[in-house]
């Protein structure tokens, strides 16, 4: 096989870490204090205590935490929900992990990356190895590879006419 | 040291060479206009100008005198001699350099050298333009051979010499006029511009004279030269000399000069920087402006030991030698070695330089001094340029010249705070679409929430009667007021008081203030001047990178205050500070995104992936940005996100083979799937919501439907902005924020007698 573009060429080395005994309400600030900062992945990477690579949040996944699960038929009113997800603030990252985020090694390439990401569309794949946390590879890189290889010239641009 | 003098020794030998055969009769003119024998004028051409160039930063920089500082030496002097008339002047001169030279030691000690950036270029050009017409009008008599007896000032030279025109000395005219002449002879043509015209005058001039025995004559007719003032020049370098004012010092006349020093420390520093400045830029070195002020002073305080007066940087010779191809600093030194030399060798020739020519050779210097053209260019600069030249002219004229240096800086310093004492008020206006209208601040159609945006600087002088500019944008319909406060500068306690009278003046008037686009400065400021907790923490919103933000927050929380306001006045119940107890919550106008590409659903997925990477190409975040998908009638059709197109992409292959594939293999199986049409791919079960849905209800959406992205469209369905997560998550924030404030309000509220105490009041009274 040849070498082609793997994870190790896309993955952004520079990301937050959170701990599994941290709480939401930390996850949320630290998430929060990266806004702004154009070249940073809005996610985390969660670890335990020795490092070791435990979970991802995003702010998507956060949403979810912290203002979903609420049943359809025992839907409740603005200021329950921003009650409830004011009490969620409090637990532990570690209780409420998004369970089976994909994950992928530096050395895995980009149809692998493509087809795990697919599978929970998440906005960056957590780039692992051997258990430890190596950075984020974004969709937004992964995209620009894929679709850098497969365009040719003739194909750039849009018509109109269809 | 082998490198230099490889390198540069010959170069800088040749150009030292060239500013003295320039500088010398130059620096003998000058000492005459300060008033001094021609040798100190050498004097002060060697030692000022070999110190400075060995301590200081300049490259090229020639120190020496100048005739702007001269002319000033030569005020000092005067006015010196009507209230010390015991002192003699040489010595209050070099007791006056040692003193500017301690001021600017200390200048460049404490690093102060970024002062005289402050000072405008219209103080020099006035001033030097004063000054050359000063040191013209006090020549003239000189060139004539008239004695005007007691008149010291310009005009009364000037009124005397025209009284005694008659008594003209035809001689002395003749070289005075003809050293002018020979001076004036390199300007005249470009063939001519290397030539020493200086030395040329007063050496032809000296010589018809010698030659024709002018000097000899007794009685009417004699032309005056330099062995007829004091002491003539003495071929000799024996010149320590500690000035009796330090031996005994006179403490009184040290106060009296302080101000003059200070104002010959200051101009020196002015010409020195401006110069050096001048010529870094076309040598491409980096001046130290701090260092130049020590090289300064320190020349100026071993110079007072050695029968020096107070030098600058002088533009001629500085050029020159530059031009000359002076390498290094030691081009000065070497200038100040060859006219050392030369006053060893040529001091009896020197001698019998007429007066007149001396004379003749100033006044064509002081001609050149009238630099009409920069004139021009600084009074064509706009009306403070305008004020601080004629200010500064007029008072060089009219004034003791150190005076005029003084009035110069202040009134440049008066122009600075003028043009920068000023905080710029606009509106800003919201369009449908999400973004805003500036316009002047009271030409906004009156609305209920009024949002100023404030810039530019806002210290004390700028904070002066802000408040009731800012009072101009209210009309009888305002109930909200959101300052925006991004990008202003220098705030301090007059800004923090202003604005809090401002929010006095609004409560009075019923009127809510919210602020937004606050820096982490300003914040801190307002926190620590209690003005964040009499606002109020849930008013205040941050400065973001993203623009406008925090305005959009803001006016999302205005926006909210109206609505409960109206509420309220409704119900006939309270005001707009009232009943604050429940948090206002954040809509989706105020976290959409209003920038985004729109794309018709009916085209194929290489074209959406073509589209894709070229918005990404030329973004910074790496955060994905989603790609909306619009029907015929330009409804929101749905989402297509990079995923949605990649899977499209690899749909039908198998994974098993993935491994085995290359490069171009990985790019034809990408390509397969080409020409699918996206509304096939797209998700098109995306919920969306008007501007006006609350945090809550999108979060739900996000949740409930599982969108990374929530669509805000208007009633007929066309996109209007996006919210993305983190701004949702932004939002549920603030909410969170708001719903702490709201309950700890209702828990103060439960305690003290009047429940309906306001918010923003209530702050205020706590």
């Amino acid at each position: 096989m040849a070498d082609g573009i793997c994870a190790r060429d896309l993955m952004r080395t520079d990301f937050l870490r959170v701990r599994v005994d941290q709480n939401l309400g930390d996850a949320l600030a630290a998430l929060q204090g990266r806004q702004g900062e154009p070249g940073m992945p809005s996610a985390l990477m969660v670890v335990d205590e020795g490092g070791q690579y435990q979970g991802m949040l995003t702010a998507r996944l956060l949403i979810r935490l912290l203002a979903g699960g609420h049943e359809e038929e025992d839907r409740i009113d603005d200021m329950m929900l921003l009650t409830v997800a004011r009490d969620r603030l409090a637990i532990a990252i570690g209780d409420v992990l998004v369970a089976d985020i994909p994950v992928v090694g530096p050395a895995d390439r980009l149809l692998t990356m493509i087809r795990r990401g697919a599978a929970m569309r998440l906005d960056f794949l957590p780039v692992v190895e051997n258990g430890s946390p190596l950075g984020f590879a974004p969709i937004t890189a992964i995209f620009q590879a894929a679709a850098g290889m497969a365009l040719k010239p003739e194909d750039e641009g849009v018509r109109f006419d269809q | 040291m082998s490198q230099y003098l490889r390198g540069s020794l010959r170069a800088d030998a040749i150009a030292g060479l060239t500013v003295a055969v320039m500088g010398v009769p130059q620096a003998m003119a000058y000492a005459w206009i300060a008033g001094l024998p021609p040798v100190y004028g050498i004097y002060t051409a060697i030692v000022t100008c070999a110190v400075a160039a060995i301590l200081g930063s300049s490259r090229h920089l020639v120190t020496g005198p100048t005739n702007g500082l001269c002319m000033v030496l030569s005020s000092l002097a005067i006015n010196l001699k009507l209230t010390h008339p015991d002192i003699e002047p040489l010595e209050a001169i070099l007791l006056l350099s040692l003193m500017s030279g301690c001021i600017q030691l200390g200048f460049g000690l404490l690093r102060l050298g970024a002062v005289v950036r402050y000072v405008a270029n219209s103080v020099v050009i006035g001033f030097t333009a004063g000054a050359g017409i000063l040191i013209a009008s006090k020549q003239l008599p000189n060139v004539l051979d008239i004695d005007t007896g007691d008149a010291r000032r310009a005009y009364e030279v000037l009124f005397a010499t025209f009284q005694n025109l008659g008594s003209t000395n035809k001689n002395a005219l003749i070289i005075g006029s003809l050293t002018a002449l020979l001076v004036l002879l390199p300007k005249m043509h470009k063939r001519l511009a290397r030539l020493p015209g200086a030395l040329i005058g007063v050496a032809v001039a000296g010589g018809m004279s010698y030659w024709l025995g002018w000097h000899e004559i007794v009685g009417p007719g004699k032309v005056d030269i330099v062995l007829d003032i004091e002491d003539g020049i003495v071929g000799s370098l024996d010149i320590f000399h500690v000035p009796e004012l330090v031996k005994n010092p006179n403490f009184g006349l040290t106060q009296d000069l302080f101000a003059g020093a200070f104002a010959v420390s200051l101009l020196s520093l002015i010409e020195a920087t401006s110069i050096s400045r001048i010529v870094a830029r076309s040598s491409r070195q980096k001046i130290d402006f701090n260092r130049e002020f020590v090289g300064q002073g320190v020349s100026k305080i071993v110079g007072s030991f050695f029968l020096c007066f107070a030098g600058s940087g002088s533009f001629t010779r500085t050029a020159v030698n530059f031009k000359s191809g002076g390498k290094t600093r030691m081009a000065a030194v070497f200038s100040a070695i060859w006219t050392a030399l030369t006053l060893l060798v040529f001091a009896p020739v020197a001698n019998y330089i007429p007066q007149a020519a001396l004379a003749g050779m100033i006044i064509v210097i002081a001609y050149s001094m009238v630099d009409l053209q920069r004139i021009k260019l600084s009074w064509q600069s706009g009306k403070n340029s305008r004020i601080v030249l004629v200010g500064t002219m007029v008072a060089a004229l009219t004034l003791p010249l150190e005076w005029a240096i003084y009035i110069g800086v202040m009134l440049s310093l008066v122009v600075i705070l003028r043009a920068t004492g000023k905080t710029d008020l606009t509106q800003l206006v919201a369009l449908p679409d999400g973004d805003y209208d500036e316009v002047p601040l009271q030409r906004a159609a009156p609305t209920p929430v009024v949002t100023i945006n404030m810039s530019g600087d806002i210290y004390f002088a700028a904070a002066e009667d802000l408040d009731s500019q800012l009072l101009q944008a209210l009309t009888p319909k305002t109930r909200v007021v959101v300052l925006r406060m991004k990008r202003l500068r220098a705030a301090g306690s007059t800004a923090m008081a202003m604005l809090e009278h401002f929010w006095v003046l609004l409560r009075e008037r019923e009127i809510y203030l919210v602020v937004c686009g606050v820096e982490r400065d300003l914040g801190a400021l307002m926190t620590s001047t209690g003005l964040l907790r009499k606002i109020g923490e849930e008013n205040i919103f941050y400065a973001d990178n993203k623009l406008f933000q925090s305005t959009r927050l803001a006016m999302a929380r205005a926006t909210a205050v109206y609505e409960r306001y109206e509420r309220a006045h409704g119900q006939g119940v309270g005001g707009l500070n009232s009943d604050a107890n429940s948090p206002v919550l954040v809509t989706g106008r105020g976290l959409m995104t209003t920038r985004f590409p729109l794309f018709g659903c009916d085209h194929q997925t290489r074209e959406a992936a073509w589209l894709l990477t070229e918005t990404q190409k030329f973004k910074r975040s790496i955060n994905p940005e989603p790609l909306f998908l619009q029907d015929r009638n330009g409804a929101l059709f749905g989402e297509l996100s990079r995923w949605h197109v990649l899977e499209a992409l690899i749909a039908g292959s198998d994974p098993s083979e993935d491994d085995g594939l290359d490069d171009r293999e990985v790019a034809e199986l990408l390509r397969r799937n080409f020409t699918r049409r996206i509304n096939d791919v797209a998700r098109t079960d995306v919920v969306h919501h008007l501007p006006d849905t609350p945090i809550t209800t999108l979060l739900r959406a996000s949740t409930d439907n599982d969108q990374a992205v929530v669509p805000i469209c208007d009633g007929d369905g066309r996109l209007k902005g996006y919210c993305m997560s983190h701004a949702m998550l932004a939002g549920l924030q603030d909410s969170l924020t708001q719903l702490e404030d709201a309950e700890a309000q209702a828990n103060e509220a439960a305690t003290v007698d009047d429940p309906l105490a306001d918010e923003q009041g209530g702050r205020q009274d706590g």
